[in-house]
């Protein structure tokens, strides 16, 4: 699914963080998202996931633009993001079955994805007592659960040991082979130009 | 201060201040509506024309609020801010010009009359209002919250009125303001409705003043 | 909330003690202060865990209406008030020595009536206030007021309750706290998108 972001502005405590910024990503195309801290990586993140404002401009995910008040173009895309974004106080499985019951994806074998991304002894655990690593393979159990075409991706590697980082790539390996669409915003250059197709370095305004 | 170098808005505070000064004069030298409360009877002559002036403020607060969820021009927010500033200062002269009247009107400060109380009422939301201002958070959501606020507030007006009027029955014996005028005497009326005016010339400068300090400051 | 609503039942008898023959008329009007200061003890807590770890993040980003987001933050607000009133009501009538000789389903009704219409705009004011440094402040700075008409018409409804006077002399009331129930909670549905948006 394509996506397109045209003359996006932004502004924070009247700043602008975003002046007339414009992106197009073809279907299955994979962008790295890169820059200095506060150059608007993870708001142009969470502009296109909805969870922020946007000043001006227009996100089309598909044939839909992104509007808060339709839910409908929510439904192609999933934000990773590097906070929690999780309910500490439920478990695992519990914050799973909560949020693809959101998607409308109620029977999905939540379990099996769990013993793939190796949590399925963490499951009945409450999030408040996940490391850092655990909640990034729960973030990514719920990405392979709800198999969205749009993956917005921050800093997905953040915490996540050897094997998790493994684990992650061949997981975007697999969604590559699905011709998913993909933002990955990382500090480490060098990854992002062994897994990504373009990088767009993101400068402060 | 650069609001006044331009020549519109020395004009603009030219005639604001020689209505304000007519205003004053006719208050002082003309016959309280009700002889029986003496001199204390012409604060009606403010006290009426700057309830209006506070509520139609108020209104402009909604409908700045409603322009800014909608068109999202911060334009509107720092109007909506500047209405409900001045809005607050006309409705805390009601709230002080109220009682003064009541007590010669009526025995006692606070008669709990439909409209005085809904002052009070919209007068306490809109305290809230600016503490949500400054605590709020982040200023683009806290435009966001203070519009929501300034709508609400004003979407109350109507269930909070109705609700004093029938609250306390006996409280309707007071004299109405329509009791005021009499047709045979003319002047009262028309000179409600110039006090009324002139107040409108001297928020509308004090908002455009206002607005342009907001204004100022954001480009800063 | 229901031990909240109980100690200050205990205060208003032992306050009232020096004139046990006024409580039974300001009786009504004690109720609603009460269940208005129980309100806000669960307005507080309504947005807590959406606050920790941006736990809000899961559905403002998922394919779910927002506005449906506020309703049933309302019910389940509506639901927890409730269920502490009913567990204090019974002290509130032995402490206070009330007589209980009225239609207990036109007290239900009240009850759920004015109850729903505080939570509807005490919902929106807690959404408003979930990032402020203040929230707990407030919360009571801006319900308070915008909520006195319920209080005004819930005290009337209750005090003809319980002076057994028939529906049609107070349905008047009746009407303000089920307009001020839907005129806000249609308010709330519309706006809620704009108050969770970052």
């Amino acid at each position: 699914m394509n996506l397109q972001v045209t003359n996006l502005s932004k502004s924070f405590y009247h700043s602008p963080v975003f002046q007339s910024f414009s992106l197009k990503m073809e279907s299955g195309e994979k962008i790295g998202l890169s820059g200095p801290n506060g150059s608007g990586k993870t708001t142009l993140l969470k502009m296109i996931s909805g969870i922020m404002s946007i000043d001006s401009g227009k996100i089309r995910i598909g044939e839909n633009d992104v509007n808060p008040d339709e839910p409908e173009p929510r439904k192609n895309l999933y934000y990773l993001g590097h906070s929690v974004g999780l309910y500490p106080g439920l478990t695992g499985y519990e914050n799973l079955t909560f949020i693809t019951g959101l998607y409308g994806k109620m029977n999905s074998n939540i379990s099996n994805v769990l013993i793939k991304v190796r949590l399925d002894s963490a499951q009945d655990k409450l999030v408040k007592f996940y490391s850092q690593g655990m909640l990034q393979r729960l973030k990514l159990a719920t990405a392979i659960i709800l198999d969205p075409n749009i993956l917005l991706l921050d800093e997905p590697l953040t915490g996540l040991d050897v094997d998790g980082i493994k684990l992650f790539e061949s997981v975007i390996v697999e969604w590559n082979e699905l011709r998913k669409t993909m933002i990955i915003v990382s500090h480490n250059s060098d990854w992002l130009r062994t897994n990504t197709d373009r990088i767009i370095e993101l400068k402060q305004c | 201060m650069s609001f006044f170098n331009h020549r519109n808005n020395l004009i603009h505070a030219a005639i604001a201040a020689a209505l304000s000064t007519i205003n004053i004069y006719i208050v002082l030298s003309l016959e309280p509506p009700n002889l029986a409360q003496g001199i204390f009877g012409n604060i009606f002559y403010i006290h009426v024309p700057v309830a209006w002036t506070a509520f139609l403020l108020y209104l402009c607060v909604m409908i700045s609020g409603i322009l800014f969820l909608t068109k999202k021009d911060q334009v509107w927010d720092r109007r909506g801010l500047a209405f409900a500033e001045v809005g607050t200062i006309f409705m805390f002269l009601v709230l002080t010009t109220g009682p003064i009247w009541a007590k010669p009107a009526w025995g006692i400060f606070w008669p709990w009359e439909p409209r005085l109380t809904t002052s009070l009422i919209l007068f306490l939301i809109f305290l809230g209002y600016f503490m949500l201002r400054e605590f709020g958070g982040n200023p683009e959501q806290v435009s966001r919250y203070a519009a929501v606020v300034g709508i609400l507030a004003f979407l109350d007006v109507p269930l909070i009125f109705l609700s004093v009027k029938f609250w306390l029955p006996e409280m309707q014996s007071h004299p109405q303001v329509g009791q005021y005028f009499d047709s045979a005497n003319p002047l009262p009326t028309y000179f409600l409705i110039f006090s009324f005016l002139s107040l409108l010339v001297v928020s509308s400068l004090m908002i455009r003043l206002r607005t342009n300090i907001l204004s100022m400051k954001e480009a800063n | 909330m229901f031990i909240f609503g109980l100690s200050i039942t205990l205060i208003f008898a032992l306050a009232f003690q020096v004139a046990p023959m006024l409580i039974r008329t300001f009786a009504p009007g004690l109720l609603w202060v009460v269940i208005l200061f129980t309100s806000v003890l669960g307005l507080n807590r309504l947005f807590s865990l959406e606050r920790e770890e941006h736990a809000m993040w899961s559905w403002t980003s998922a394919p779910v209406d927002r506005g449906t987001v506020y309703i049933s933050k309302v019910i389940s607000a509506l639901f927890f008030v409730l269920m502490s009133e009913i567990l204090f009501i019974i002290p509130f009538f032995i402490f206070l020595n009330l007589p209980a000789n009225f239609s207990f389903f036109q007290f239900s009704l009240i009850l759920f009536l004015g109850t729903g219409a505080i939570v509807s705009v005490g919902c929106l004011i807690s959404g408003i206030t979930l990032q402020a440094g203040l929230r707990d402040v407030l919360i009571p700075i801006l319900l308070f007021p915008s909520a006195s008409p319920v209080a005004i018409a819930a005290t009337k409804c209750t005090e003809s309750l319980f002076d057994q006077k028939p529906f049609t002399e107070w349905n008047f009331w009746f009407l303000i706290l089920g307009s001020f129930f839907v005129i806000f909670g249609l308010f709330g549905y519309m706006v809620f998108n704009r108050i969770v948006e970052e």
